[in-house]
């Protein structure tokens, strides 16, 4: 074949596949410009719906810096809550409160529902929709505030809570990396409930992690690998666990996809043999596959921040401030200069604190037993003036 | 006087006393022995301690099945009889509703004993780890006061007058309809009535409060 007929060939087969090309061109420009109009419309529907979802919300609740936007039937707990709620983030935060209220934008929304007898009678006039619950979310610099949903009717003392929450949140935004993480974000400023340190006693003596049952008994070392004050260990298994923790960290530790590998690598009854049946080689192999991340902080959230919070009280007034000005690069640094003692001493306290808040006896308190005898009593004065042959 | 009207109530209780001691002695063995499986000579910490947790709920059923079963075999001969055998007794009627309450009572305290010595002797068999404490002598205290007081209801409600209990009863179910039509017809958010009788009865100081707390044999 000549070089011309060559030629000749390709032209055609070049001219019989650009139309094809020009086609594809076409699709792809309409299919752009559809999804552009799709965008467009999504934005639409969510400013509509922000829109709708706000329409109510015209009353301004403000107390110092702080705004809260609401409707006018929650306006009233709004003002009660976050007057509770400003006082006591200027008790723990001075007057950085109040620079962290105005970059703070906070909203109480109403949710509305349905009640009576929808399901029969949907189109039934008398089926008004009430308010079943509230929604409280905000902003700080812009960036979105994980909110929280409350019940209906709505509680002053439970609004106060969450608007804290909110506050908690936003505090933490300025707080130094290893802190800020090891606080899940949340800088601990509410008191705690009467049960938080009882409760706290009973959930961390029956923990699964032999680390943090160690550091309730009393010794200080294993408290400050429980919180884990320094660095991660590097063989996080043999620092915290005893052997006979294997089978309950072998059936718990890690999410789905951390386990996925050692789903995939061993059957259901291998697995059994260590989480049923408690044989140590299954648990060793499972715990083997399982990556290092698997293995957490010991000590949980709340035990996390009730120690944040008592070196906080430690340091007074300042603490927050030298905690944000910390140049520490470990958590056990960042609460020295927080607390302005060793970390050590802070540790002590907090071990003294739930030492001392072990439950008493479960036998029946003096209230119980008095309810009890009156309530016996009752029902035999009751009894002897029956008359059952009436 | 007493002891006759104990051994006749004993008579006619007798199956079921024996059953809750038997399940008393049962329960604590099954917790401690069951679930808790034991690795390298510790028991798994929170297993136990779920264990314990369910076995407190077995308690409470107990506590409240043998009181409802006495309080109802306290009445039932008298109510069949037409309660003529204890008017034709030469005390007054209230010496001998007590001496019926004071029979029962102290049946379901031969129920509770078995509760604080089986608790006590499993408790003290099982290796404990050193945490956790066993409270066999509370958990007994709490079993018969538990148990006293859904006893006394019922013996109330049975030992009333029939036209009383009618009427309570009518005047109840009144009630419940009504609040439920009105929540039903969007006339109010909740249940207002049940949700006060709910928090009466269960609420802190209620009557029967001691079934929303745990009866641990085995706890901090």
């Amino acid at each position: 074949m000549s070089d011309r007929r060559v030629l000749a060939a390709l032209l055609l087969a070049c001219s019989a596949a650009l139309p094809a090309q020009q086609g594809i061109a076409t699709m792809e420009a309409r299919s752009v410009a559809l999804r552009t109009r799709a965008d467009s419309l999504s934005r639409q529907v969510k400013r509509m719906e922000a829109f709708s979802r706000d329409s109510g919300l015209v009353v301004d609740v403000r107390e110092g810096s702080y705004r809260l936007r609401t409707t006018t039937t929650l306006a009233p707990v709004a003002t009660v809550a976050l007057r509770r709620a400003v006082q006591e983030a200027r008790r723990v935060l001075g007057p950085e409160a109040d620079t962290l209220g105005s970059r703070m934008r906070l909203a109480l929304r109403e949710q509305h529902g349905q009640i009576g007898l929808t399901v029969l009678f949907p189109g039934a006039t008398a089926m008004r929709q009430r308010i079943s619950s509230a929604s409280l979310d905000g902003l700080f610099d812009g960036g979105q505030l994980t909110g929280a949903g409350l019940d209906w009717p709505l509680d002053a003392d439970d609004l106060a809570s969450n608007l804290m929450m909110l506050i908690e949140r936003s505090a933490a935004f300025r707080l130094p990396a290893p802190t800020a993480t090891w606080l899940n974000h949340r800088l601990p400023m509410r008191d705690e409930s009467p049960e938080f340190w009882p409760d706290l006693y009973r959930a961390l003596t029956t923990s699964p992690v032999a680390v943090v049952r160690r550091c309730v008994a009393g010794d200080r070392l294993a408290c400050r690998n429980a919180f884990v004050l320094d660095t991660m260990p590097t063989d996080r298994v043999a620092a915290w666990y005893d052997v006979s923790d294997y089978p309950g960290i072998a059936g718990t530790a890690g999410d789905g996809m951390q386990r996925n590998g050692m789903y995939l690598a061993m059957s259901v009854d291998e697995r059994d043999d260590c989480t049923v049946r408690g044989q140590l080689d299954a648990c060793r192999r499972i715990i083997a596959l399982l990556p290092v991340e698997a293995f957490r902080i010991p000590m949980p959230d709340a035990g996390r921040a009730s120690l944040a919070r008592i070196a906080l009280a430690t340091g007074g007034v300042n603490a927050i401030g030298r905690l944000r000005a910390s140049g520490g690069s470990t958590v056990a640094q960042q609460l020295t200069a927080a607390a302005n003692v060793p970390a050590d001493s802070v540790i002590a306290l907090w071990q003294a604190r739930l030492i001392a808040s072990r439950p008493s006896s479960p036998l029946p308190g003096p209230s119980f037993v008095l309810a009890s005898l009156a309530c016996i009593a009752a029902c035999i004065a009751w009894s002897a003036r029956g008359k059952p042959w009436v | 006087m007493f002891r006759a009207v104990l051994a006749t109530q004993w008579k006619w209780a007798r199956p079921v006393i024996l059953l809750g001691v038997l399940l008393a002695g049962w329960i604590p063995v099954e917790a401690l022995r069951s679930t808790a499986y034991r690795t390298a000579d510790t028991y798994y910490i929170p297993s136990l301690y779920n264990s314990i947790a369910m076995a407190s709920t077995m308690y409470q059923l107990l506590a409240l099945a043998v009181a409802l079963v006495v309080a109802f075999s306290t009445w039932q001969a008298d109510s069949l009889r037409q309660h003529v055998y204890a008017l034709s007794l030469p005390i007054a009627r209230w010496q001998f509703v007590l001496m019926r309450f004071g029979a029962g009572a102290v049946l379901l305290g031969a129920v509770a004993v078995a509760v604080g010595v089986f608790g006590g002797i499993a408790s003290a068999i099982a290796p404990l780890p050193a945490m956790l404490h066993a409270y066999p002598v509370g958990l007994a205290v709490r079993f018969w006061l538990g148990s006293l007081i859904p006893f006394g209801l019922i013996f109330a409600l049975i030992a009333s007058n029939p036209t009383w209990i009618r009427f309570v009863v009518v005047a109840f179910a009144t009630i419940v309809v009504v609040d439920l039509l009105l929540r039903a017809f969007g006339f109010t958010q909740n249940t207002i009535v049940m949700q006060w009788i709910a928090t009466s009865v269960f609420g802190p100081s209620g009557p029967l409060a001691a079934f929303l707390s745990r009866w641990m044999l085995v706890d901090v």
